[in-house]
């Protein structure tokens, strides 16, 4: 059986479990981001509202530039300065995805976006958000299905990860709830 | 070749031995490590973690290639220029957005 399992990287990588949430926010926990500005931290949130990944040191990328850097390239914030977007090892990149089956797979038509938490189709409702795999030069402005990053075919294996940088923005103030992200391949 | 690197399809069919690589795209079935539908020479194609052997295939010819192992991700030359490539396309559609 094919299993997907999430994971905000850090010290420790955090298990994100189902009914889990991915908190973009300012500088801690629970703090709210500016409008038009994007986030200083990624969180796993717990159904409860409890801050899961307090004690792993998660990875934050925020988005800087899109074409700003070398010869185009994006730029992105890790923590320690801005950088070109295709420097980021996979260690930094916040999202690893794990995919396994018990059979060696291969993957291929793999997407990465977000959408307003109904229809996969639609954008998020008041977000901007960015997504890359490591080692793109851009991030790709990945609303709705149709605007996925296109994350590259896997060769045969039992195990893929899947390493992925991630920004938003709010584009008016409040908690931002039709956001959900989503991972979408074909394995055979 | 190494594992847990990005190279494009016409790095890996040149690395395999196949003359006149670029020729075969769309011509010839192409699998790569069990990726099939491989029609264009700047398909970026991810050797998993792990990996020791490569299996090619064009048309009826299968060839086995040796991969190294490496820790650290990887883009080749060839793939990093079909990322940068895909990432001006993303610029323009932006681009289009705002307009």
């Amino acid at each position: 059986m094919a299993v997907y399992t999430w994971y905000l990287q850090g010290t420790s990588p955090t298990t994100i479990e189902a009914t889990d949430i991915i908190q973009f926010a300012g500088a801690t926990f629970g703090s709210a981001i500016t409008v038009g500005a994007f986030n200083d931290s990624t969180h796993v949130e717990s159904s409860v509202g409890a801050d899961d990944s307090s004690s792993n040191g998660p990875k934050n990328s925020k988005f800087i530039s899109q074409s700003g850097g070398t010869g185009g390239d994006s730029q992105v914030d890790i923590g320690a300065g801005t950088v070109d977007l295709d420097t980021v090892s996979t260690a930094n990149c916040p999202l690893k995805i794990n995919f396994s089956d018990a059979a060696s797979v291969t993957t291929t038509g793999h997407i990465f976006y977000a959408y307003d938490g109904t229809t996969t189709t639609a954008v998020p409702t008041d977000v901007t958000f960015y997504a890359a795999e490591q080692g793109d030069a851009n991030w790709t402005n990945a609303e709705g299905s149709a605007a996925g990053v296109t994350i590259t075919d896997d060769t045969a294996s039992t195990s893929h990860d899947y390493y992925i940088l991630i920004s938003a923005s709010p584009e008016s103030v409040g908690l931002k709830t039709a956001f959900k992200l989503r991972s979408e391949l074909t394995y055979s | 070749m190494k594992a847990n690197t990005k190279y494009t399809a016409l790095e890996i069919l040149k690395e395999a031995g196949y003359k006149n690589a670029e020729d075969k795209f769309g011509k010839f079935r192409v699998v790569i490590g069990g990726i099939m539908g491989i029609v264009k020479p700047d398909h970026v194609v991810g050797i998993s973690e792990g990996t020791k052997n490569l299996e090619i295939t064009v048309g009826i010819e299968t060839k086995i290639i040796k991969v190294l192992s490496s820790k650290n991700a990887e883009v080749s030359d060839g793939a990093r220029e079909t990322l940068d490539n895909d990432g001006r396309i993303e610029l323009k559609r932006q681009e289009k957005i705002k307009k």
